[in-house]
């Protein structure tokens, strides 16, 4: 049965399943007022909470940490519970707050997220855009016991003049990168999506290595990315029907004598592999057990086999019709295309069938287990909600 | 000397001398009569009837005294009657009933002591008194005797009975006995219920004085034939007195006759054939005979025990059950062929005795076995439960088990209910939607509910149901965790179709686990697997069937009950569940408080059941805070309808839980108001569905109204006025008129805050527009504008954006909500339903002078709205005339002077058209007052007066006078009496005036 979590008053910004075989599943959601909320997935209530003071732009698991960016220009590096705990008690609507480990101020300007990957024990690397300069990035270290750890390691770093060099001009013509849209970590290689489309993983050894280059969604801005596990393929999504898929071929080159500011061109080739799919201005991809999802601008969610050939599924939420006035100069004020409630945030979990439950109630237990015998498609609303649908199909084609 | 004992002896001696010195004259005279040698000088003797009574009634004087006498003195008194027998052929029936008195009184007091009599004379006295009582051996004329004849037939049989040489009976008597049997028999078939009474006692007596099975057998098969055929007599001609003492008559009958202990019998098992023999055979009771017998014997049982039991009589039960008891206990063995019968009867009229038939649990298993013993479908047969259940109260769980008669019977009454619900109605649909949301208003505030038990299973008496309950609780109960867990996942596994075929096996498997949860045997079976994931299967079936049947929107009569049937079994598993249920809620909890939103009354009181027990186990009772910690749950489970399009019971549990929750709920289902307002704009041709969301809009605006206005705030909405009455200073009288009009202005200078409030909007709109085109050229630098705020992280995101001030005391958020509410009430006011239109005017009428606290946002609304509402003021409803009348005076009252051109336009339409305003202008009723007792006239025309008023006070000066006198003139012809719009309502000096001359014109 889909269900519905409600206890966001605006639109809900950021989904991330927690990742943890040991923990029920759980699920973080932030909202455009800042309000971080840990969902328990089987009670379907929330157990904790964080408030922050901007939207909140991307979630990222890591270990036990939960990494949130928000709009407030923060980064903050908060605890996940050991446990969910139920408060006793009748009426008592206050939740406990998450525990804050660290702080980073960070640009978010543009919505786009971060990524942060652990060096050692304690030390840890984050990526992501220049404080001033959207167009270039950061890269960061620090560790996680000292709050005054924080050191730049890489600043307004600029790929656009290597990723030029290496572009037929005679087929793409761009003048920048344009911003950076999205981060993601898939296999020590960090992916960034650019407004020009292109798609570059990157890897910081001895020197920064630029390990594959893709243009794949150019000229179109890449709005998402995600790691395909089913494909062994990172996907990116853009405001046409074309999904990029990428996967770098490692140690193609090898350098020696490399300082630590330099940048290497490791794969200079420019990838283009894609997947169409017969839906646009896709905002939001995920790809789980064999099953591709994508949420589009238009409010519709679709659900497609790993080829993205055939539609298994549509999910999407009506909204009233009527424009209401509320202003004083007569402009109705509903966007123009609002048939459909709009999608915020979208995260999928993978089946699980050989879940071993630590709980000692019986109910509990089979709700767990049910939980985890489905793939769920989450999708958070600009109307607050999160609605959790199953999206498992039978005989799917493997990738 | 005497001594005090001599005394009273001699005294004694006195007494009897006395005594027998009244008997003698009378033996004498007697005597002169009986010794006549005409059998008819002594028989029409008109003394011998008295003398026969005196003689009667000095024995008893006697026999009262002295227990006993000497034979002498028996052979004395029977000396006149021996000498009446001797002449006499016959003695007419008053005679001979007096001779038999006689004789029972001297054989008692003389001779039954031993060596009173010797055997020859007893043995002729035996002969001759049966043969007094009936001359012939079959009887044929002792029925037609009287009364007092058979009574003292009886009389003296029993003294006789009681005598020390009947004790001593030889063959020479078998004769006399056997026809005093036949006597006593024929009594007991042909008499009223005391003789009954009496021969079956002295049958009894007999059977125990005689006290040998092998002279008895011989006597058996009448005498059982006998008594079967007063048992069976037809309705209840046979009293149960009678019957009771007759059952316990035979059953001593039979145990002299069939005991074990004195045959020996044994039963001989081979090659599966049973067979009873006897070890100790008399010359008549062999192995042949008891196996002859006992045949006959059945027949003549079978009928007679299930006549009885029929008659459902709880002393007839119990000596029923004591017969049997006694048979089976006795003739164990000797009575295997009737083993059986008798045990199916013990099982049937058995209550809390049953356990003296413990010693025969394995007889009673095989039966069950055997017999294949299981509820029927008859479900009146009373008979069968009670063999069943008692047979189950007796039984082991080993027992069960080996005889498979858990299995037996849980299939029985699985059968039979599949039979009996198969033949209910499913064709007729009823809706069960109506809407009737004050019952479930009533539990939420109540929250007590009449808690008596319901029949679920329909077209069956409830003690049926309660007795198939039973059955079921008792047999979980008896069963092993095993063999619960097997039989339950069988039952599950029964496919069947919610819709279309009956739901038993669910029914069935929750009432055997409640009845194996409620004992503590499963303490005993720790080494078999604990039937707990049971209760989840079922209740997870039960709430997967509830939810398909509540999503339809018609039921027929087998999914009704298939509905209860499910909701039953849910009740049951949450009650087994306890304390873990408060984790399972989020399943099941919406469609329990959606049944209780049912029209079918099984439904709603079973739902009402859960809610009372979850309230009371996890909310001390309070069912308030049951919804309210519930309410996620509740609301998710009304979304899941709202996608299916099943509207109506949902929106009943919506409006419950607005009710019961704050504002903070409705702020959290932003998802479910845009479904709403989804299926508003796709299905407002539906006149019911418009009039319940308008209805929910109503309680979200009254919410709202709560949180912001009265609850904050603690006062009510301002009204801005910004006109000023040109003539206001002029009103004033004295000195602190004059320092309160300068303390006003003072004040309003002071709060510079306030400043932008009295100013007229008119100017605050230009304003808004001049903002507007500077913010306009500044959009494109909006994200570099938040660039520059980074560090003022105290400025809220959705603040930063604005473009007006806010300046009502309404969220954002709430306000654009009732703006939404607002939009589709004005869409809605051209519905061709005259309640969703009244409906319409009501909600905007509450939202407009909330509304109204952001001025810049509701003016242009209220422009959008007014030409509708003062059309919907032209109609011939005088309730929607009254209702926009009232809109009206509340949007003028609200907007200041924004709708003077509008309410100008108004006045000439409202003139022209014929409105109530036209009609009291009209010159007939120019000169006389409006006179109404239509209720809805009258509030009509004062809410229209009303309108007029506030115009006046609005625009005062601004409007011109010739329309402000024709208002005035309108409010002229309102009825005197109405306080409600006096004028003195009217602030306008000027408009005072202007009455005050119209008044004084008309006097």
């Amino acid at each position: 049965m889909p269900f519905t979590l409600r206890y966001h008053t605006c639109g809900v910004t950021s989904l991330l399943h927690w990742n943890d075989e040991q923990d029920v599943p759980t699920l973080i959601s932030g909202d455009e007022k800042g309000s971080i909320l840990v969902w328990n997935l089987l009670s379907r209530k929330p157990y904790y909470k964080y408030t922050c003071r901007g939207q909140i732009v991307s979630f990222q698991q890591l270990n036990d940490l939960i990494i949130a960016t928000s709009k407030d220009h923060t980064l903050r590096i908060l605890k996940f519970p050991s446990t969910l705990t139920t408060k006793e008690g009748f009426p008592d609507y206050s939740l406990p707050e998450l525990e804050l480990i660290y702080e980073i101020p960070v640009n978010t300007l543009n919505f786009a997220n971060t990524a942060v990957e652990q060096v050692d024990t304690n030390n840890y690397r984050l990526w992501c855009c220049n404080t001033q300069d959207s167009e270039t990035i950061d890269i960061y270290e620090f560790d996680l016991r000292d709050s005054k750890s924080l050191k730049r390691i890489h600043r307004a770093l600029s790929l656009y003049e290597v990723i030029s060099g290496l572009v037929d001009p005679s087929t793409m013509k761009f003048d920048k990168l344009g911003t950076t849209m999205k981060f993601i970590i898939y296999e020590g290689i960090i992916y960034l999506g650019f407004e020009s489309g292109f798609v570059i993983g990157l890897r910081l050894t001895q020197g920064l290595h630029i390990v594959y280059i893709s243009s794949a969604n150019y000229p179109e801005p890449v709005l998402d990315l995600t790691v395909g596990k089913d494909l062994g393929k990172v996907i990116s999504s853009s405001t046409n029907s074309s999904l990029g898929l990428h996967t770098p071929n490692i140690n193609t080159e090898s350098h020696n004598n490399v300082s630590s500011k330099d940048v290497v061109v490791d794969d200079s080739t420019i990838h283009s592999e894609m997947v169409n799919i017969p839906i646009n201005k896709v905002s939001h991809i995920q790809q789980v057990d064999n099953l591709l999802i994508a949420a589009s601008w238009s409010g519709r969610t679709v659900v497609f086999d790993i080829n993205g050939n055939k539609v298994l599924a549509s999910i999407l939420k009506e909204r009233g019709q009527v424009l209401i006035d509320d202003n004083p100069y007569g402009n109705a004020s509903l966007p123009e295309n609002s048939t459909k409630v709009k999608i915020s945030a979208m995260t999928c979990i993978p089946k699980f069938n050989t879940v071993n439950p630590s709980c000692t109630s019986e109910g509990t237990r089979r709700r767990w287990i049910r939980f985890y015998k489905e793939t769920w498609c989450l999708i958070g609303y600009a109307d607050g909600s999160i609605k959790a649908t199953e999206v498992t199909f039978d005989n799917l084609i493997t990738a | 000397m005497f001594t005090q004992g001599q005394h009273v002896r001699s005294e004694h001696a006195g007494t009897k001398d006395e005594a027998f010195g009244k008997i003698k004259p009378i033996c004498v005279r007697l005597s002169q009569v009986t010794f006549r040698k005409d059998e008819l000088l002594i028989l029409q003797d008109p003394q011998l009837k008295q003398l026969l009574q005196d003689l009667i009634q000095n024995l008893d004087i006697l026999i009262t005294k002295h227990k006993s006498l000497s034979g002498r003195f028996g052979d004395y008194v029977f000396v006149p009657i021996s000498a009446m027998l001797k002449t006499c052929k016959s003695l007419p029936d008053p005679i001979a009933t007096l001779v038999f008195e006689i004789l029972a009184r001297i054989i008692d007091v003389s001779w039954s002591l031993p060596a009173t009599v010797d055997r020859n004379t007893f043995s002729q006295l035996l002969s001759l008194s049966t043969f007094l009582i009936s001359t012939d051996l079959e009887n044929v004329n002792l029925p037609n005797k009287p009364d007092e004849f058979k009574i003292a037939s009886i009389r003296l049989l029993r003294v006789l009975y009681s005598t020390a040489a009947f004790k001593e009976w030889d063959a020479n008597m078998l004769p006399a006995i056997a026809h005093s049997i036949t006597i006593l028999l024929t009594l007991l078939e042909n008499s009223n219920m005391s003789i009954q009474l009496e021969s079956s006692k002295t049958l009894r007596l007999l059977y125990r004085v005689i006290n040998d099975g092998e002279m008895l057998s011989n006597v058996v098969p009448g005498n059982v034939s006998t008594f079967a055929k007063i048992l069976s007599r037809p309705g209840l001609t046979t009293h149960v007195k009678v019957a009771s003492d007759v059952l316990s008559t035979m059953s001593e009958l039979l145990c002299m006759v069939y005991g074990d202990s004195s045959l020996e019998t044994f039963i001989k098992t081979s090659t599966g054939n049973t067979a009873v023999e006897v070890k100790n055979p008399g010359k008549h009771r062999t192995t042949k005979w008891l196996n002859a017998t006992s045949i006959q014997l059945k027949r003549a049982l079978e009928p007679t025990f299930s006549k009885l039991t029929k008659r459902n009589n709880e002393k007839l039960n119990g000596e029923l059950f004591e017969a049997c008891v006694l048979l089976l206990n006795k003739c164990h063995n000797s009575l295997y062929g009737c083993r059986e019968v008798i045990l199916k009867t013990a099982l049937t009229v058995a209550r809390d005795n049953v356990f003296a038939l413990e010693r025969f649990k394995n007889d009673i298993a095989a039966f069950m076995r055997d017999n294949n013993i299981q509820v029927e479908t008859n479900f009146e047969e009373i008979n069968q439960y009670n063999i069943v259940n008692n047979a189950l109260r007796i039984l082991d769980t080993d027992q069960l088990e080996e005889y498979q008669i858990s299995k037996t019977v849980a299939y029985g009454i699985y059968d039979s209910l599949k039979t009996h619900l198969l033949s209910l109605d499913k064709t007729e649909n009823i809706n069960l939607i109506k809407v009737t949301s004050s019952e479930v208003n009533y539990l939420v505030t109540s929250g007590s509910l009449n808690n008596s038990e319901v029949s679920i299973i329909p077209k069956i008496s409830s003690t049926a149901y309660e007795n198939v309950t039973n059955i079921l609780l008792q047999l979980g109960s008896k069963m092993s965790a095993s063999s619960i867990q097997e039989q339950i996942i069988e039952f599950l596994s029964i496919e069947s179709d919610v819709l279309k075929n009956s739901n038993e096996a669910l029914w069935i498997a929750s009432t055997l686990l409640t009845g194996y949860k409620n004992t503590d045997i499963s303490d005993f079976l720790a080494h078999d697997s604990d039937p707990i994931s049971c209760q989840y299967d079922i209740i997870e079936m039960a709430n997967e069937r509830v939810s398909i049947l509540s999503n339809q929107t018609e039921l027929n009569e087998l999914q009704r009950t298939n509905l209860t049937m499910n909701l039953f079994a849910m009740k049951q598993m949450i009650i087994l569940m306890g304390k873990d249920f408060k984790d399972e809620m989020l399943d099941y909890i919406y469609n329990v408080i959606e049944c209780f939103a049912s029209d079918d009354e099984n439904t709603r009181f079973i739902s009402g059941n859960i809610l009372q027990y979850l309230a009371n186990e996890f909310y001390q009772g309070a069912m308030l805070n049951l919804f309210q910690d519930n309410v996620n749950y509740i609301i998710d489970g009304i979304s899941v309808r709202l996608d299916n399009c099943l509207f109506h019971r949902a929106y009943m549990v919506l409006r419950v839980v607005i009710k019961v929750s704050g504002y903070d709920l409705v702020e959290r289902l932003n998802d479910i108001l845009e479904k709403l307002f989804w299926m508003l704009g796709y299905y407002h041709g539906y006149d019911d569905l418009c009039t319940v969301l308008l209805n929910l809009f109503i309680e979200i605006s009254y919410k709202i109204q709560y949180t912001f206005l009265s609850k904050s705030s603690g006062q009510s909405i301002e009204i801005k006025t910004w006109n000023q009455d040109s003539f206001k200073p002029w009103g004033m009288s004295n000195i602190e008129q004059v320092l309160n009009v300068l303390d006003q202005e003072k004040t309003a200078a002071d709060d510079y805050g306030s400043i932008a409030e009295v100013e007229p909007p008119e100017q605050t709109a230009e304003e808004f527009f001049k903002e507007r085109f500077e913010k306009d050229s500044d959009d494109e630098d909006e994200d570099e504008e938040d660039a520059v705020s980074e560090n003022n992280s105290s400025v809220n995101n959705g603040e930063a954006k604005d473009e007006m001030k806010w300046e009502s005391p309404i969220s954002r958020d709430a306000y654009m909500l009732l703006l939404r509410f607002w939009t589709y009430a004005d869409r809605l006011l051209t519905h061709s339903s005259r309640s969703v239109r009244n409906k319409c005017l009501d909600l905007l009428l509450l939202l407009c002078p909330m509304l109204s606290t952001q001025q810049a946002v509701f003016l242009p609304n209220v422009a959008k709205v007014w030409d509708i509402v003062v059309r919907s003021a032209i109609s011939e409803d005088l309730a929607q005339v009254g209702r926009s009348y009232e809109l009206l005076n509340s949007l003028v009252l609200h907007t200041d002077s924004f709708l003077m051109k509008r309410v100008l336009d108004m006045w000439k339409l409202f003139s022209a058209r014929d409105t109530m305003v036209s009609k009291m202008l009209s010159p007939i009723s120019k000169s006389t007052r409006v006179h109404t007792t239509n209720t809805l006239q009258l509030q009509a025309y004062l809410r229209c007066s009303k309108l007029l008023i506030t115009c006046m006070n609005q625009f005062g000066l601004q409007l011109p006078d010739h329309i402000t006198i024709e208002m005035c003139k309108c409010l002229q012809s309102l009825p005197k009496d109405n306080n409600s719009c006096s004028p003195t309502q009217i602030e306008s000096k000027h408009v005072t005036n202007i009455l005050l001359l119209l008044n004084l014109r008309s006097q």
